[in-house]
């Protein structure tokens, strides 16, 4: 067994530059924040503000936490990819049902799977909470440093 | 508590472990339910918000934020909060005497936001209940310290109280905390409206708040010095409220009493201020569990949908309009150079279960320093032209139904306002009491918004729906004063009530469109009135054809074109 880096630091240093330029480092904060909420909430916050470049930086790091860094470490967080079906221009109410009826089954179920998860593994759980919140405590030591100032 | 410390401690001749306080038993019942809630399902707070799984923010299915405020409140039988704030006077036998508290009413609501969640809420303390915390105390304060003269003893005190760089401050600040039952109409609500009536016809979304109705608080302060004049704190809280506690300020959220520049006794601010008073009856606005509210911020929204059209208007930029507009009445970024005020003076018959409004008040503008004497006119053209031309709130379009078609009993329909009093410090004000005057000021206020920001050559913003350009829209006037309504039947006309444009949608009951057409019965006095129908045409889709057949019916009304260009 030898030493395995997982890079927090490193990693959430990559997602603040990336997203540097896009006006949404603030996010950095709420994450830290929402965090406490646990994994679902942290998880929907992307598909929330999904029409706004703050959705893309939640949805990034979420993907760092689940592939980067608990992946390698064997612990398997549920992602599965969500693909919210915004209203056409014109539809009827029973279309409209429709729609949102797919939309809710797709977010329940991982909503599912996610707290499943933490009845079948509470440890992982515990460890994937803490790991995000010092993710999230990277992210904004890095905002304060890397945002660029008005 | 740790099983069996008890009797370890006697055997060791040390102090038992001591009784659990009021606060750690107030924890063990929370701590319990909230396992109880979690035993079932996860809180929603712990869902993603988003629709389908938990929607807190958004007003149209209020059945998760209901489930939410239970979680949060965890209501008894009476629906009173579990938790409520113990307020703690002054010299009582309660071990905290050392700390001051001061009990405060406001007659509106009070907003402050934590700055945290998807929903805007206030600050939680322990058990959930909701406070304004000591920093933010401290910081109206400090914006009160800003307004005093440097050699003023009152600056000198706060300065005291809060510190300076060189010595820290004597005052403790421990927040605000609402005392009795703070759930009381807690949830609020927010319907932006200024894009679907003011630029497209698309649907917008009504958000849900959190904001305290008419609160009691206890402001709490505490210091490690003797001699602090206690009547003095009291007095400057007081006077720092002033100006307002917490968000929305501008739209008369957070206020304890009328401020300085809506009072005659602070002469020299008032004399500044721009003052009217009304009268106006009308549709109510009302609240998710659909009671009824009046609410003072839709004089703020009408003003800053008329200067978007005004400006749209004269101004091709969108960005230079949004601009212009966000730095007289402020945005999300920045406060704005504009203040106002409505003081209701009286509420006449209205009941809880009613859903109209009679109301007199008094609005009050004032604007800020950074401010020029041209914007606070320019906002005084405004708002008359908001009187002139239409009304303030909900079905500010129509004519109030019940005065000027008796026979129409289906709902409620339309607003009217009426003066109370002169335009105070309103500059150059024309008169409007007949066709003539009337084009003299909408000519007088065009020429103003284009000096004010018009392109050059001027032209209007083209994909807005309401800009107000003379090309786009005509504003037709009675010839001569009425005492009864000439075009009210024409809005109830089978052909026209169904035309997206007049009517507002193409099924009975299915709203689809704003309304292109404004209709107002401006008083001029002894029961006659100036009828003004104002249509927009500056797109002829929503028109579905009926464009000519609605003005020349106008026409046979004997209502005159007055501003604006005759369309073809």
């Amino acid at each position: 067994m030898s030493w395995q880096p997982y890079s927090l630091d490193r990693i959430a240093q990559k997602l603040v530059i990336k997203y540097r330029d896009r006006e949404v480092l603030n996010e950095s904060h709420k994450m830290r924040m929402t965090v406490a909420y646990g994994l679902e909430r942290f998880w929907g916050e992307h598909l929330r503000l999904r029409k706004e470049a703050e959705g893309q930086y939640w949805k990034d790091v979420w993907a760092a936490l689940v592939n980067q860094i608990l992946q390698p470490a064997n612990i398997l967080l549920p992602n599965d990819p969500v693909n919210i079906e915004e209203p056409p221009r014109q539809e009827t109410k029973e279309q409209k049902a429709a729609r949102e009826a797919r939309n809710t089954e797709q977010i329940k179920n991982m909503a599912n799977k996610l707290w499943e998860f933490a009845d079948e593994h509470p440890d992982d759980q515990r460890i994937a909470l803490a790991v995000l919140t010092q993710l999230c405590d990277c992210l904004v030591w890095w905002t304060q440093r890397y945002k660029p100032k008005n | 508590m740790i099983q069996g410390l008890d009797q370890w401690a006697a055997q060791n001749d040390m102090e038992p472990e001591p009784e659990p306080t009021q606060s750690q038993i107030g924890r063990i019942i929370v701590k319990k339910q909230a396992e109880f809630i979690l035993q079932n399902e996860p809180p929603m707070m712990y869902r993603a918000q988003v629709q389908g799984r938990c929607n807190l923010q958004f007003a149209g299915d209020s059945s998760n934020l209901k489930k939410w405020q239970e979680e949060w409140t965890l209501p008894q039988r009476d629906r009173k909060p579990s938790h409520q704030y113990e307020y703690q006077p002054l010299n009582s036998d309660h071990p905290n005497n050392l700390i001051h508290s001061i009990k405060i009413e406001f007659p509106y609501r009070v907003l402050s936001n934590s700055g945290q969640d998807s929903i805007l809420r206030p600050v939680l303390s322990v058990h959930g209940i909701p406070f304004v915390p000591g920093s933010s105390v401290k910081g109206i304060f400090r914006r009160l310290g800003k307004f005093k003269p440097n050699d003023s003893s009152d600056k000198k005190t706060i300065e005291t109280y809060c510190g300076i760089e060189e010595k820290p401050g004597i005052l403790r600040f421990h927040g605000a905390y609402p005392i009795g039952d703070w759930t009381n109409c807690m949830v609020d609500i927010v319907h932006p409206q200024q894009s679907r009536q003011v630029r497209n016809n698309n649907p917008t979304s009504a958000f849900t708040l959190i904001s305290f109705y008419q609160p009691q608080f206890s402001f709490e302060f505490s210091s490690a010095e003797t001699n602090i004049n206690w009547q003095d704190v009291d007095r400057i809280l007081h006077e720092a409220l002033a100006f307002g506690l917490g968000g929305k300020t501008s739209t008369g959220y957070g206020f304890l009493s009328i401020p300085n520049y809506a009072n005659p006794q602070y002469s020299e601010q008032y004399n500044q201020a721009l003052h009217v008073s009304f009268k106006g009856i009308g549709v109510c606005s009302s609240l998710l569990n659909r009671q009824p509210e009046f609410r003072p911020n839709m004089f703020k929204a009408a003003l800053r949908g008329h200067i978007m059209r005004l400006l749209g208007g004269v101004c091709n930029s969108e960005s230079a309009v949004e601009q212009h507009v966000n730095r007289l009445l402020g945005s999300t970024d920045q406060e704005g150079v504009i203040k106002l005020f409505w003081n209701s003076e009286e509420l006449d018959d209205t009941t809880t279960l009613s859903k109209i409004y009679t109301r007199n008040g008094s609005l009050h503008i004032t604007a800020e320093p950074r401010a020029s004497r041209g914007d606070i006119d320019f906002l005084g053209k405004v708002l008359q032209f908001a009187y002139i031309m239409g009304g303030f709130g909900k079905s500010w379009r129509r004519v109030w139904h019940q005065k000027f078609m008796p026979e129409y009993q289906e709902f409620p329909i339309g607003c009217h306002w009426e003066l109370n009093s002169d335009w105070i410090n309103f500059k150059k004000t024309i008169e409007v009491n007949s066709k003539d005057s009337l084009e003299a000021f909408l000519k007088d206020l065009h020429t103003i918004c284009l000096n004010r920001l018009g392109s050059r050559p001027p032209a209007p913003i083209s994909n807005w729906r309401e800009a107000w350009n003379p090309n786009r829209v005509t504003v037709y006037t009675s010839s001569k004063l009425v005492t009864k309504s000439q075009a009210i039947k024409l809005f109830h006309q089978k052909l026209f009530k169904t035309t997206p444009a007049i009517g507002g949608r193409e099924r009975p009951g299915e709203p689809r469109f704003v309304s292109s057409v404004w209709h107002r019965m401006l008083p001029i006095g002894d029961n006659q009135y100036l009828e003004i129908v104002t249509v927009f045409h500056g797109d002829r889709s929503p028109w579905r054809n009926q464009f000519q057949p609605f003005t020349t019916e106008l026409k046979k009304k004997g209502l005159e074109l007055t501003w604006g260009t005759q369309p073809s």
